[in-house]
């Protein structure tokens, strides 16, 4: 797979180089951000640092966001509720502090391409997140081959997670997938539905909430 | 200061006071007594005259008629001796000690007429006497006995007034003098309350100059001093979290380097090399990561106190209700829980939804609950972990209890300090900055954080915040 890595530090760069093409990626390098808005267009990925000397790197992601859809990881080193909110507000597909583990890395890096390439997957109706699947068809639900009694909301909040497991979806977005309305007033009832669907799974750490942004489904590997 | 200010300048006032008073009152006495003199010579003056000139029986009838007519009319005595017969009128004794000795004088041909000075507490009568006779022989006198009650009455309440007069005129310096005191003091007093809010909060505070220019001068001094010193505790905060934050690159590099060097190795000596790198360098980063919270934590503290109305840091708009935070931070830590053998559970339900609305940022308040139950979790392995909460009409507390090995009572007075850790947990990781981090939090919301013990054993955690009246209805379910 084909990477951008948008970062400004020179060594967290090469490690990053280095840890990518271990795993068989290909990895290209760009320290500026005007650079990474010219060079985007092969990369299938792009590792965004927020600290770039000429611009934010939430000001390269809203530009990015104009004209591309691809895939982008913040890497930042700053980890206050601000920027982790806007970077996934922005558009962002996960948020990831540094330091950061390489075997974190590569399994966000592979959630986040898994989940954008499902979009051409062929069955649109079947969505699976490790021993996870939805059958959205049928309103069917399984975890582990054990099938889930699920309400209607909880079911339809099950599969907009799922759908994108590995990354967040924000309040607003759940909000109004399910009730039409980004900016209910009573979203309460979505901690509601959350805390009885919890329950239901009974893998605990599975939905877990992002502060202030929203919440994220786990995909269970067991 | 400003009571010796007026001590002083009270007592100096009543000297004044008294001073002033006594020499009007002087002044009132001698005047009363000077008339009373004039007035009464003129009448002994007279009965001298008509004395001297009675001869016969007739005459000195007519004398001791008009003598008691004066008597009758001021009330005085008389007494007239003329030919050696005594005339009385009024209320005059000739037995009487003084009387008989100032008709022994006046028989000298000894002139008495010198009404003693009238003081208001003086008695109230006085005699004076005057002979008469010719050049080569004394034939009689006139003693008068002199009512002087009137005149002293007269006196007592001139001084009366005086001597409330000068008291008011007193009082009313020493009024001026407690404004004037007041008015060089209220610099001062303000610089006092300026200097004790710097203490407590580490922030300038702009001070108005009033007062004498001496103050006014000093009230510059102590505003730019603070001003100093605030900047450079700023400036200390600054570089801490700028540090720890510069730090993060080569720490990434570092960690992603070992992991890949991990990923390549393959024999053991090496692998057991790169282990003990590894557990330093996640040692480096769970301190690095501490000491930003840590450094982001006091911020937002110093941000609260100096009160800055920006609204990424006032207060929350509207209230965050702690049980649904509590729900979703064990929800978040149950994996670690299962893992470490504890069980969290939470008291009530999330119906009481009225009840625990507080007034703290909701990212404050999930990191403060997360910090304590990663604590309890890293440090009461094990055991059953309590979250309830408990409302007050101000107030709600968020407890937190274990039952782990707990703190000595020595050890519970350090909680709270930086990089403090209890002598028995040493061995585990850990960076001692947890429950400063909360500590911190907790009063930038103002709220406070308390750690006690749990009974015997374990450890009872309490964040108190501000309670938050929620209207009834608002935020119901639908």
């Amino acid at each position: 797979m084909q990477l951008l890595i948008v970062e400004d530090d020179q060594a967290v760069a090469g490690a990053l180089i280095d840890a990518v093409s271990a795993v068989g990626h290909e990895a290209t390098h760009a320290s500026r951000g005007s650079d990474a808005l010219l060079r985007h267009h092969d990369a299938e990925l792009i590792l965004l640092d927020l600290g770039l000397p000429d611009m934010d790197g939430l000001e390269v992601l809203r530009k990015l966001r104009q004209v591309s859809d691809v895939p982008v990881v913040i890497l930042s080193a700053r980890d206050d509720e601000r920027s982790v909110v806007r970077g996934l507000r922005q558009g962002a597909d996960d948020y990831l502090v540094k330091p950061i583990g390489l075997t974190v890395l590569l399994a966000k890096i592979e959630a986040v391409t898994r989940r954008a390439n499902m979009g051409s997957a062929t069955d649109k109706n079947q969505i699976s997140a490790g021993c996870l699947s939805i059958n959205l068809d049928k309103r069917e639900a399984v975890l582990s081959g054990r099938p889930l009694a699920l309400t209607a909301k909880e079911f339809e909040l099950l599969s907009l997670l799922a759908r994108h497991a590995g990354s967040v979806v924000t309040r607003e977005q759940i909000l109004d997938q399910l009730w039409g309305d980004a900016f209910l007033a009573v979203s309460r009832s979505l901690d509601v539905h959350l805390t009885g669907l919890r329950a239901k799974l009974a893998s605990p750490g599975m939905i877990v909430n992002v502060r202030g942004v929203g919440y994220r489904l786990e995909a269970p590997s067991s | 200061m400003r009571i010796r200010v007026l001590a002083v300048l009270g007592s100096l006032l009543l000297v004044i006071v008294v001073l002033v008073s006594s020499v009007l009152m002087q002044s009132v006495s001698s005047d009363a007594t000077a008339d009373v003199q004039v007035n009464r010579l003129s009448s002994l003056n007279r009965f001298v005259q008509v004395a001297s000139h009675a001869s016969g029986n007739d005459d000195l009838e007519m004398l001791q008629l008009e003598m008691d007519t004066y008597s009758q009319l001021y009330n005085e005595g008389l007494l007239i001796v003329v030919d050696d017969r005594q005339l009385i009128s009024g209320d005059i004794r000739a037995d009487d000690a003084a009387v008989k000795e100032m008709v022994g004088a006046a028989a000298l041909n000894l002139d008495r007429t010198e009404i003693p000075e009238i003081s208001p507490l003086t008695e109230t009568v006085a005699l004076i006497s005057r002979p008469f006779g010719n050049s080569a022989q004394v034939l009689g006198s006139v003693t008068m006995q002199v009512n002087l009650e009137p005149a002293r009455a007269r006196v007592l309440q001139a001084s009366a007034f005086i001597i409330v007069l000068t008291l008011s005129i007193g009082f009313i310096f020493l009024l001026l003098a407690d404004r004037l005191a007041t008015w060089v003091l209220r610099p001062l007093h303000r610089l006092d309350d300026s200097v004790q809010l710097l203490t407590q909060t580490h922030q300038p505070i702009p001070l108005v100059e009033q007062g004498p220019p001496e103050l006014r001068a000093l009230s510059r001094s102590v505003s730019s001093m603070a001003q100093t010193m605030a900047t450079s505790l700023q400036q200390q905060q600054e570089l801490i979290a700028e540090t720890s934050h510069q730090l993060r690159n080569p720490v990434a590099a570092l960690r992603l380097r070992v992991d890949l060097l991990r990923m390549r190795l393959t024999d053991e000596a090496s692998l057991a090399g790169l282990h003990a790198v590894e557990n330093e360098l996640a040692r480096l980063e769970m301190l690095l990561d501490g000491v930003l919270r840590l450094a982001s934590a006091e911020h937002r503290l110093t941000e609260q106190k100096s009160d800055k109305t920006d609204t990424e840091v006032a207060q929350p708009q509207k209230p965050t209700h702690a049980y649904q935070i509590l729900a979703e931070e064990i929800e978040r830590q149950s994996a670690m829980a299962q893992k470490t053998g504890s069980t969290l559970s939470l008291e009530g339900d999330s119906k009481s939804a009225s009840e625990d609305a507080v007034w703290c940022h909701e990212f404050d308040l999930q990191q403060m609950v997360s910090e304590l139950l990663e604590n309890a979790l890293k440090y009461a392995p094990g055991t059953e972990i309590k979250l309830a909460l408990q409302t007050s009409p101000t107030t709600v507390d968020i407890v937190i209890c274990d039952q782990g090995p707990g703190l000595g009572k020595e050890e519970l007075e350090r909680v709270g300090e930086r990089f403090w850790r209890a002598e028995s947990v040493r061995g585990t990781p850990g960076t001692g900055l947890g429950l400063a981090i909360v500590d911190r939090l907790a009063r930038a919301n103002s709220g406070q954080l308390i750690v006690e013990s749990n009974g015997d054993t374990g450890l009872k955690v309490i964040i108190r915040l501000p309670r938050a009246q929620t209207p009834q209805g608002a935020d119901h379910e639908e």
